[in-house]
């Protein structure tokens, strides 16, 4: 898949126009340099929702409305803003429509994000959480389907580990349960057993438990009638005794019914005496008294009459509870006649002894149905049981069938598990050893020429158990992996970063051979920028479009020397009142340049005045690129590379340019010779010529990053301008 | 199909015989859930039960909750 068009109308810095903006990237490279604010990043975005359907950087600025963010704020409400992308797959041409709040027409590409590279995901992809990574790369590699399953898995055995562990206690209990009714059944038969003897059951079967029932509480109701008129006949009995004795006490106190009657005189007469003093005759016959005689015969007369009133009251209260026990007597009398003859009734004393003697035979009587009833009760509970237990014992059978599949089920899913946990491990591993050996190490040795240098490999390490991912690099001379996290320099973490996407990308195979960079070299010096270009440029033999995007002029410049002019379009972005409206807005305008020594060492010139050394070194090295081409070319240098002008400096040397020079300019070989010898005898160039040496000068014993001071670069550009004119001045001197 | 299938198919089918893989083998048409919620195969433990009685007896099994 390689993109031919994209037309943006009314996304982020792109106004909304009649005709939209088009950009045509003909299926070839495409490089957008423009310095911050005036809409690299609007185009990376709309490409990245044309073609996905989402923007990372809403995430990164968390803004909640991805319609907010795209759409451009000088955008009427009636103005539909979109993208298209025309692109061409499998040879054929297809169009990807995206309408902002409105249908899209486009294919949906597994992991096409995957192919967005930009300096946020390169930081996210390495500088983060173990656990974090681990996700980063479940995704990276697929294996968070793999995770979610995983995690059903774990549930669903957790879940018939739940049911084995319930069916298991069911089982039990019902186990229980028959055990207890089986005791219960046991205990019942020995205690009829004992009761009745071996033919109990045959025995109460003719009993018949109502009737029994019946027949004991007849006894009973004739048992409480004989007590009752027991109680009774004692009641009467002690009440007419009662009677006789209170009347007996009466008789003894010798009043007669005269004496009572006048009461009332005798009670006047007594208050006479008390409150009167010195009464010598009586009162009513005048006679000679002496008081305290008379006085003394009134209160005993006086006590005498008081006790006769109050038996008699007591007298006439017994007599009514006479009364009533005998009314009772009669009832009960009554009610026992139904079960005796009439003659018992006729001695008291042998009633009596009859009442007591028959209570005992009721009481002995009733005992004898009580237990027989009990035991038709445990007869009956014994007949229940049994039933009982032919349930339970279905239950069980029921239980135990479904023991037998449950634990099944939780064995083979416990087992399944486990060898699924073992085997997924295995796989993600080798996943990773696949995706870690073959293409991140290569990738990021590409990038910062590590690979004759200190880092020998990086391997990532997953820890399958805690899913946490640790970055580890072999160091050269260290037998221990260290942590790369801890390790790298800022700079280094990029790369490495940008060789994980990179390797993510690759790993697709969904035909998605273009790749979306904005802005990757922040942190990342020249030297590497320089390496990474190479790297891209090696993705680009590999069929892979790329579309660049980028604020640094040096990068902007390096990429359009790596590549052939021809194999891509270049653009530069700036803000402009290109419509009507007055409204700034983003315009891009080609940025082709005419590749040429002396550009690049005007360049190299200018950066040294800036004090920027390393981006004059880069330029001096580039215009010495472009004249060794531009010489190879004119000599026709047999190279081993197809692409003349990318083949780098040692390249050049190696395929023996300097001699082939000589060979051609005979008369000028000692000039040749001399201009090739004051190249190698620069530090830096003859570096490039000969290759980086390890030195003691600089911080990591095989880095090859060499510090230069202002001077030596100074010698350097004039170095490569001589170079430059002599070598143009010898090819050019000879055509004529 | 997706590689992450193809990988699970993969590892589901190296994975020794039982009655379990059988049944996960008739998930594939849904993918094995694998992109479902959490909960997916937990739901599933009843059908399974079903499965296991159906093999047990030898009879083949039908899904009850199928459209079918």
């Amino acid at each position: 898949m390689k993109i031919k068009t994209v037309k943006i109308n009314g996304i982020r810095g792109f106004c909304y126009c009649e005709t939209p903006h088009i950009i045509n990237l003909d299926s070839k490279h495409f490089f957008l340099f423009g310095e911050n604010g005036t809409g690299k990043s609007s185009f990376f975005d709309a490409l990245e929702w044309g073609l996905t359907g989402d923007v990372n950087e809403t995430r990164v600025r968390k803004v909640g409305n991805k319609s907010e963010y795209l759409r451009n704020k000088f955008c009427s409400e009636s103005d539909i803003p979109f993208v298209e992308i025309i692109y061409e797959n499998n040879r054929e041409e297809r169009v990807c429509k995206r309408t902002l709040g409105g249908n899209s027409n486009c294919e949906i590409k597994e992991n096409i994000e995957n192919n967005f590279i930009d300096a946020k995901r390169i930081e996210e992809f390495v500088i983060d959480t173990k656990q974090s990574l681990w996700n980063r790369f479940a995704r990276l590699l697929g294996f968070d389907s793999l995770i979610k399953f995983e995690e059903q898995l774990k549930w669903l055995r957790n879940k018939a580990k739940n049911e084995f562990d319930n069916i298991k206690q069911k089982l039990n209990l019902a186990n229980q349960q028959i055990r207890n009714l089986e005791e219960k059944i046991n205990n019942l038969n020995n205690r009829l057993k004992t009761k009745l003897g071996e033919n109990w059951e045959s025995l109460l079967e003719n009993e018949d438990e109502k009737s029994l029932l019946k027949i004991v509480n007849e006894l009973r109701d004739k048992e409480r009638n004989l007590k009752n008129y027991e109680e009774v006949l004692f009641e009467k009995e002690r009440l007419e005794k009662e009677l006789k004795d209170t009347e007996d006490r009466k008789e003894q106190l010798k009043i007669s019914t005269s004496e009572i009657k006048i009461s009332r005189v005798i009670n006047e007469a007594l208050n006479y005496f008390a409150s009167e003093k010195n009464i010598e005759k009586c009162p009513v016959c005048e006679q000679p008294i002496i008081q305290e005689k008379v006085f003394k015969k009134l209160q005993d007369l006086k006590e005498k009459l008081d006790k006769v009133i109050s038996l008699d009251k007591q007298i006439i209260k017994l007599n009514e509870q006479l009364d009533s026990i005998m009314a009772k007597e009669i009832d009960l009398k009554s009610k026992i006649q139904k079960y005796y003859s009439k003659d018992i009734f006729n001695d008291n004393d042998k009633l009596k002894r009859f009442l007591k003697q028959e209570l005992i035979n009721l009481k002995m009587k009733i005992h004898e149905y009580d237990i027989k009833i009990s035991l038709l009760a445990d007869w009956g509970k014994y007949k229940q049981n049994i039933e009982n237990l032919k349930e339970e014992n279905k239950t069980l059978k029921h239980l135990e069938d479904e023991y037998h599949i449950k634990k099944k089920i939780f064995e083979d899913i416990n087992r399944f598990y486990t060898l699924y946990e073992q085997k997924y491990g295995r796989v993600i591993q080798e996943e990773l050893e696949e995706i870690s050996k073959k293409e991140i190490t290569n990738i990021y040795n590409e990038i910062t020429q590590a690979s004759d240098q200190y880092i020998e490999y990086i391997v990532i390490e997953p820890n399958i158990e805690n899913h946490e991912i640790t970055f580890k690099l072999k160091i050269r001379g260290r037998e221990k992996l260290v942590d790369a996290i801890t390790f790298l320099s800022t700079g280094h973490l990029r790369c490495l970063g940008f060789a994980l996407l990179i390797a993510r990308m690759k790993l697709n195979s969904n035909n998605l051979n273009f790749i979306v960079i904005d802005d990757p070299i922040y942190s990342v010096d020249h030297e590497r920028r320089y390496f990474l270009i190479r790297y891209l440029g090696e993705l680009a033999k590999k069929e892979y479009q790329l579309i660049i995007t980028t604020s640094d002029r040096t990068f902007f410049d390096i990429i359009r020397h790596q590549f052939d002019k021809n194999s891509f379009n270049a653009f530069r972005t700036f803000l402009d009142n290109y419509s009507v409206s007055g409204i700034q807005e983003v315009i891009l305008g080609s940025a082709k340049i005419e590749y040429h020594p002396r550009n690049y060492i005007e360049k190299a010139e200018k950066h040294l005045k800036m004090k920027d050394l390393r981006a004059a070194v880069l330029y001096s090295r580039l215009a010495l690129e472009t004249v060794l081409s531009i010489v190879a070319k004119k000599i026709e240098l047999e190279v081993p590379y197809n692409d003349l002008e990318r083949i780098g400096i040692r390249g050049f040397i190696k395929a023996s340019i300097k001699e082939k020079l000589k060979e051609k300019y005979g008369n000028k070989s000692n000039e040749i010779e001399r201009q090739f010898q004051i190249l190698s005898n620069n530090r830096y160039f003859g570096n490039l010529l000969n290759g980086f040496k390890p030195s003691k000068e600089v911080h990591f014993p095989y880095d090859t990053r060499i510090s230069y001071v202002y001077d030596e670069i100074k010698d350097l550009i004039d170095i490569v301008k001589d170079f430059t004119s002599f070598l143009l001045n010898l090819i050019n001197k000879n055509k004529k | 199909m997706s590689k992450q299938f193809e990988i699970l198919e993969k590892i589901i089918k190296t994975i020794e015989d039982s009655i379990f893989k059988e049944y996960l083998l008739n998930l594939r048409g849904e993918e094995f859930g694998m992109n479902e919620r959490r909960d997916y195969l937990r739901n599933k433990y009843d059908e399974i039960v079903d499965f296991y009685k159906a093999h047990e007896k030898g009879e083949k099994y039908e899904n009850k909750n199928s459209e079918n």
